[in-house]
């Protein structure tokens, strides 16, 4: 029970992005096509991944006092990996996220889960953290960025979804981004709220 | 005990900034050429939208110095490869820019001999407002929902309706037209700026070719 409450803990209890409000800049800049949600998600996943198994296994060689500027190094190399693949084998989607990728070495989730998480558990623990919270964050991203396209282009990873439908293109502008963003979190928290007065009931009966 | 901190802490860090240089340096050398071979294929593309009627192997590249010191550079399109002997030259590809709404807009036109009909015309790079402007660059696929395997058509955009109009002749105007350029609703100003590319990559082209036969 424990194992699969961990599992689905970067879903809905730890949502980096709805929860932890982390990694909000590239959750609403690469939101405006599913296409792009799910590339990012992955990559930024990859990098995660990727890190915290690193930080993982030299957490006992680190000094303390330099752990930051050295898992920044091994974050930002990792972020090159997926730089160098991504323009080689995925130009169009390497076109399409732009500046974003990049900017994943600045993305406060994974600089968090290897400060909060990975330095101070064992690789098996990191390895699973990894892909829970990145699944959550690629989860995030497709929730806001299937909002968008589908209400401010009209489409679906590039298919048409009504036949006669005049997009609201605030959607897929900044003003859009903050609405989707918001009200998905203030639905999440009341999510968490109300499982957790339920749970309340719960223990006094 | 100070010092070995300090010692050790400038140690773990220089081995990782190391390792990460090592394997990012091998990386980038076993990527290289297939990325290079990306950017070249982008370029064969746009090359082939705007001179549809050139071969394929028909593209010769010419740089060359303008007034100004700057390199310049256009391509001579043939209608057989490049290697034939017998291949008649078509048309010329150059790119041009302009200032648009929010950004530079730069574009290649694909122009006939006389360098006076578009042959095609082709946006590479803007940051026009996104759903507005930036529309000038996009391609639509009809591709529905509802009938997810029935081939989308053929891909259509906003530029494609440069083809075949008399360099001279274009203008925006607001409604549909066959001589002139129908304007994006809501982004007349990126529509102009798109014709005004247009332009001053024909400005380029015969400034580089008239210094060529001098």
């Amino acid at each position: 029970m424990k194992f699969f409450s961990e599992i689905t803990k970067g879903f809905i209890r730890e949502n980096p992005v709805f929860v932890m409000a982390l990694g909000l800049c590239p959750a609403l800049a690469t939101s405006t096509s599913v296409n792009d949600a799910l590339g990012m998600g992955a990559a930024a996943t990859f990098v995660l991944l990727g890190s915290n198994v690193i930080v993982s296994l030299i957490k006992n060689v680190v000094p303390s006092k330099v752990r930051i500027p050295c898992y920044v190094v091994i974050i930002a190399t990792f972020v090159t990996i997926v730089e160098l693949v991504m323009q080689a084998y995925l130009p169009p989607l390497y076109k399409s996220l732009g500046i974003f990728v990049p900017l994943i070495v600045v993305n406060c989730i994974i600089l968090a889960r290897a400060e909060a998480f990975a330095s101070k558990n064992t690789l098996g623990k990191s390895i699973l953290d990894a892909i829970v919270i990145g699944i959550g964050f690629t989860f995030a991203l497709l929730l806001l960025a299937t909002f968008r396209e589908v209400l401010g282009k009209g489409t679906f990873l590039g298919y048409k979804v009504f036949p006669h439908f005049k997009p609201a293109i605030v959607m897929i502008l900044p003003p859009g981004a903050f609405l989707t963003l918001g009200l998905l979190m203030g639905y999440f928290n009341w999510l968490q709220q109300r499982k957790a007065t339920k749970k309340g009931v719960k223990t006094n009966n | 005990m100070k010092k070995q901190s300090i010692f050790s802490m400038i140690m773990v860090l220089s081995v990782i900034c190391m390792i990460s240089v090592c394997s990012l340096g091998f990386l980038y050398m076993m990527t290289k050429d297939k990325i290079d071979e990306q950017e070249k294929r982008t370029t064969e593309d746009s090359l082939t939208k705007v001179l549809p009627d050139a071969d394929a192997k028909g593209f010769e590249k010419v740089e060359c110095k303008t007034k100004d010191g700057e390199v310049f550079e256009y391509y001579k399109a043939y209608d057989k490869p490049v290697s034939s002997s017998d291949k008649e030259l078509i048309g010329y590809a150059v790119t041009g820019s302009a200032k648009g709404y929010s950004s530079t807009i730069v574009v290649m036109l694909g122009v006939d001999v006389e360098l006076r009909k578009v042959k095609g015309l082709k946006v590479l790079q803007q940051q026009e407002t996104p759903g507005l402007g930036s529309l000038c660059q996009a391609v639509m696929t009809d591709k529905k929902l509802w009938k997810p395997f029935e081939k989308g058509g053929k891909p259509k955009s906003w530029t494609d309706q440069f083809s075949g109009k008399t360099i001279d002749d274009l203008r925006v105007v607001k409604e549909k037209t066959d001589k002139n350029i129908q304007a994006i609703t809501g982004a007349t100003i990126t529509s102009d700026a798109v014709v005004k590319a247009t332009r001053n990559a024909i400005t380029r082209l015969s400034a580089a070719l008239k210094e060529r036969s001098e």
